[in-house]
């Protein structure tokens, strides 16, 4: 599936989106003059309960997306609805405050107030209600420490920020934003500040409150190792364009161009000069500075085409396969990692990357060995 | 939103008005262009001549004070003589001893035969001491013991900030410490020490403290003083040659500016460093005493000399070639402050003001700061640039300007308690924003948006979350707001007047009568308000609870 308006495969067709962002534009003016275009006619859905990753390298335009949903930036064009709401629209000029849209948001410090109790942070969006639906100070408080209780941090209610953990923070955080009951909530990187062990453990706990509340998550990060974990729908960004919004085993297995391919994991490739479509389900041969190369082309007829394959799915051997894929390599160095071993090999002058399995192939640095890839697992893309 | 533009619309008007307006008064009249005031100008000869003797002082104290600041903050960074509460001490000496004391004070001190330096010496020495309040030299001396201050704040911070990988990169590549530091280090430094330079031309050259207290007995011609006499000696008041000065004033300021911006721009010079590493201290030896020494003496001779010469005066009630411990009395203080005299009207009209002017100051400037640093856009930015006005221009200049503008019609305030509070809140708002405005910026958008998307509205997020984050900050603006008004008299000198007296015209009009204890009682309640009010927020603004 590589339509990026469909629906989820979870989601039932009747079920309507908690979050529809049509056709958004948002163009920033530099000190030079000049234009650029961050977000470029950018269509999603976000349905109950699902978590979309919004992935990108820094500038393509994933924050800026996010803060135009918040509130916090104008767009220039297109329409944001959340629960059936239209929150943003040019054409019928609605544009409301990010203080009436009702949305949470995670920010990447956390943005926990100094100078406020951990209690004060979180019943803060209870206070900012309209005084005919903003419960009593009684209500407040037990509202306040029974989403404590449920996310593990009871007790703390007179702690300041600075007093507890990271992860602590973080819940609190999660805690403030799901406090007014909303059903969505707007993530900005907050994994991005901890080191690699804890951002492990904190990834986890927030998938864990994610079922346990059910709520539907909009999530940003550069990260593809926590975008592939976090998301049931990934959209890839690259100059304020998604480049591809699919389940994270589509976007890694099928790619939707070069970009894409490279972004979410390492990569083969090699250039093609011409491609004849040989079979019915785009099954096709390419030219290769290497010869002729067969693979499934994944682009329009007309494109500019790479032959894309990733590092897991090439074989080394000493014995000549039968592979119409196959050439012969000399192992320039192999790295054992322990679940699996890195080798880089030349084929001529040109290098590639095979990872295989365990530590079993006995092929030392500086012999010969053949790799081959099976044309079911060769993309012919778009180069971007 | 509308109410933070409007509020900072009123006061952007509230300043381009004097200032047109004087523009206005001076250049043009009936219908046309009109350059006569350069005539008058030219015409008087203590003005001509004091734009050069203003020049020759202040470059001179200048120098004096870049040097001592250079010296005292290479003592305290970079070697083993720093004394820490020297250090945490040295920014609050304006503070404590405001100019419009401290220069009084040197007059007590320091004036032929009765000065009690002078008596010191004839005490010690059996000569007349040689020391002379009212001559050039006596002058240059307390515009740098001033000015030193300034220059050591700003190149001690600059010093602790430079990386110090290029002071031991030169040491590794066989340089001596003294070629490293002439080498390496000073021309590292030289936008630092060319803004010691501006700042201390810019407060020495506007201050009226100083050469209205020394150079005014004296005949020496120095333009603030000058300025005033345009005003308030000659009837009817002479705006226009006034403001000529004024504008040279402003110009020779602006000279420096660009000067130092464009050392600034040239690039060449050291930068902060990623790492927050503190350079390793040179160990002086021995010498790190005499070098201690010498840092107390300079402090001793900044505070401790002109503050006792006050209290010497005031407790005795009179000032005269004879010192007699005998007779001091906190009785002869509270005789200057009669009911219904003028010395009791200038204190509480002061105090009053400064009350006003801090609480409802401080709050605007946290509120612009809030505005301004959460907004990029340009009118914004010109819009903070105008409004800053007041931080670049000489008090007294500005003060002319409100005289014209505020003090007769179509408002007609001359000689109110209204006029000196508008004219205080204009001047020292910005100064205030100068505090908030890192603070406010320091408080992050992150925070300010998590309450936007909490539900809280722009007033709620300025007062659940900006006020009580700023509020060290905005206290701290509070008292130099309130040590500010309490000690003025570049802005009294103009706008107070025997119906509006302030503690500043009132020391002014006593010095002129030569009512000496009067002086240093009032002078003796400025310190003593000043430090009680820095001491006190020193200590608030240390308590949080979140810190």
């Amino acid at each position: 599936m590589t339509s990026w308006q469909a629906a989820p495969a979870a989601a039932t067709p009747v079920r309507e989106p908690v979050m529809r962002v049509k056709n958004l534009m948002k163009r920033f003016r530099r000190n030079d003059g000049s234009i650029v275009t961050a977000i470029n006619n950018i269509s999603f859905d976000v349905y109950p309960g699902e978590s979309v990753v919004l992935l990108g390298p820094s500038g393509c335009g994933k924050t800026t997306l996010l803060r135009c949903i918040a509130g916090l930036e104008d767009p220039d064009g297109g329409v944001i609805e959340f629960n059936g709401n239209t929150v943003f629209s040019s054409e019928a000029g609605i544009n409301l405050r990010a203080e009436l849209r009702q949305m949470a948001m995670v920010f990447q410090s956390y943005a926990l107030w100094p100078h406020m109790t951990i209690l004060e942070n979180i019943a803060y969006p209870l206070h900012c209600l309209p005084a005919g639906s903003r419960p009593g100070r009684k209500e407040i408080a037990a509202r306040v420490t029974d989403i404590m209780r449920k996310v593990g941090i009871g007790g703390l209610e007179s702690q300041y920020p600075n007093t507890i953990s990271g992860g602590q923070q973080q819940r609190v955080a999660l805690c403030r934003a799901l406090i007014a009951g909303t059903n969505m909530v707007l993530f900005d990187e907050p994994l991005s500040n901890v080191d690699a062990q804890i951002r492990e453990k904190l990834r986890d706990e927030l998938m864990e409150m994610q079922r346990a509340f059910g709520f539907a998550s909009l999530f940003v990060t550069h990260d593809r190792h926590e975008a592939m974990v976090l998301a049931d729908r990934v959209a890839v960004l690259n100059g304020g364009v998604v480049r591809q919004f699919d389940g994270p085993t589509d976007t890694y297995l099928h790619p939707a161009d070069e970009f894409v391919a490279r972004f979410v994991g390492p990569v083969n490739e090699l250039d093609l000069s011409a491609r004849e479509i040989t079979g019915q389900a785009g099954e096709a041969v390419g030219q290769s500075p290497l010869g002729p190369i067969h693979g499934l082309l994944r682009a329009e007829a007309a494109a500019d085409l790479v032959a894309i394959w990733r590092p897991e799915v090439a074989r080394l051997g000493a014995e000549e396969p039968t592979s119409p894929n196959r050439w012969k390599c000399a192992i320039e160095v192999a790295k054992f990692h322990g679940s699996q071993t890195e080798f880089s090999v030349k084929v001529g002058e040109r290098a590639f990357r095979v990872l295989t399995h365990g530590g079993g192939i006995p092929l030392p640095e500086g012999s010969t060995a053949w790799m081959s890839v099976e044309p079911r697992d060769v993309q012919f893309l778009a180069r971007r | 939103m509308m109410f933070n533009v409007g509020l900072l619309a009123v006061f952007i008007i509230g300043l381009l008005y004097p200032i047109a307006k004087a523009l206005v008064w001076a250049f043009y009249s009936d219908g046309s262009w009109d350059l006569s005031a350069f005539g008058q100008f030219a015409a008087n000869d203590d003005a001509m001549r004091s734009v050069p003797v203003t020049l020759l002082i202040v470059g001179c104290a200048s120098l004096v004070a870049t040097t001592m600041g250079l010296v005292l903050a290479y003592l305290n960074e970079r070697t083993d003589a720093r004394m820490g509460l020297f250090t945490d001490m040295i920014p609050f000496i304006p503070l404590l001893m405001p100019s419009i004391a401290g220069a009084f004070g040197w007059v007590l001190a320091l004036s032929p035969r009765i000065g009690y330096v002078n008596q010191l010496w004839m005490a010690i020495f059996g000569t007349a001491g040689p020391f002379n309040a009212f001559s050039v030299p006596a002058l240059i001396f307390v515009y740098s013991i001033h000015g030193t201050t300034f220059a050591f704040l700003i190149i001690s911070a600059a010093l602790r900030n430079l990386d110090p990988s290029l002071e031991e990169q030169s040491r590794l590549c066989g340089a001596s410490r003294g070629r490293t530091l002439t080498r390496v280090v000073l021309p590292a430094m030289l936008p630092s020490i060319a803004a010691a330079v501006l700042l201390v031309i810019w407060t020495t050259m506007g201050g009226l403290a100083v050469p209205a207290a020394m150079a005014q007995p004296a005949g020496i011609p120095i333009m603030s003083v000058q300025i005033l006499r345009f005003l308030q000696f000659d009837y009817p008041p002479q705006y226009g040659p006034a403001l000529v000065m004024a504008f040279i004033m402003v110009g020779i300021i602006g000279a420096v500016w660009l000067a130092a911006a464009r050392i600034r721009k040239l690039g060449r010079h050291g930068t902060v460093g990623g790492k927050t590493r503190v350079a390793a201290r040179r160990s002086l030896g021995r010498w790190k005493w005499v070098a201690r020494g010498f840092i107390l003496l300079w402090a001793t001779i900044v505070v401790l000399v002109p503050l006792t010469c006050l209290a010497l005066v005031a407790l005795n009630g009179y000032w005269a070639g004879h010192l007699r411990l005998d007779n001091m009395s906190v009785a002869h203080i509270l005789s200057v402050f009669e009911p219904g005299s003028l010395n009791l009207i200038s204190l509480l009209n002061s105090v009053k003001a400064a009350l006003i002017v801090a609480t409802i100051g401080s709050v605007i400037a946290a509120i612009f700061s809030v505005f301004v640093t959460s907004r990029k856009s340009k009118l914004v930015t010109v819009a903070d640039g105008v409004m800053k006005l007041p931080t670049i221009l000489p008090g007294l200049v500005l003060a002319i300007g409100f005289v014209l503008a505020y003090a007769g019609r179509p408002f007609d305030l001359g000689g109110t308690f209204l006029i000196l509070v508008i004219a205080f809140l204009l001047e020292q708002v910005p100064k205030g924003t100068l505090t908030t405005d890192p603070i406010a910026a320091q408080v992050g958008r992150e925070l300010t948006e998590a309450s936007q998307v909490s539900g809280a509205s722009g007033f709620r997020t300025f007062w659940k979350v900006h006020f009580p984050l700023m509020l060290p900050g905005t206290i701290v603006a509070w008292a130099l707001l309130f040590v500010h008004v309490i000690g003025d008299l570049d802005t009294s000198a103009l706008v107070a007047s025997v119906h509006n007296p302030t503690i500043g015209s009132q020391m002014l009009r006593l010095g002129e009568n030569g009512d000496y204890p009067a002086v240093a009682a009032l002078a003796l309640l400025v310190v003593l308000m000043s430090t009680t009010t820095v001491t006190t927020v020193f200590v608030l603004s240390r308590g949080r609870k979140w810190a």
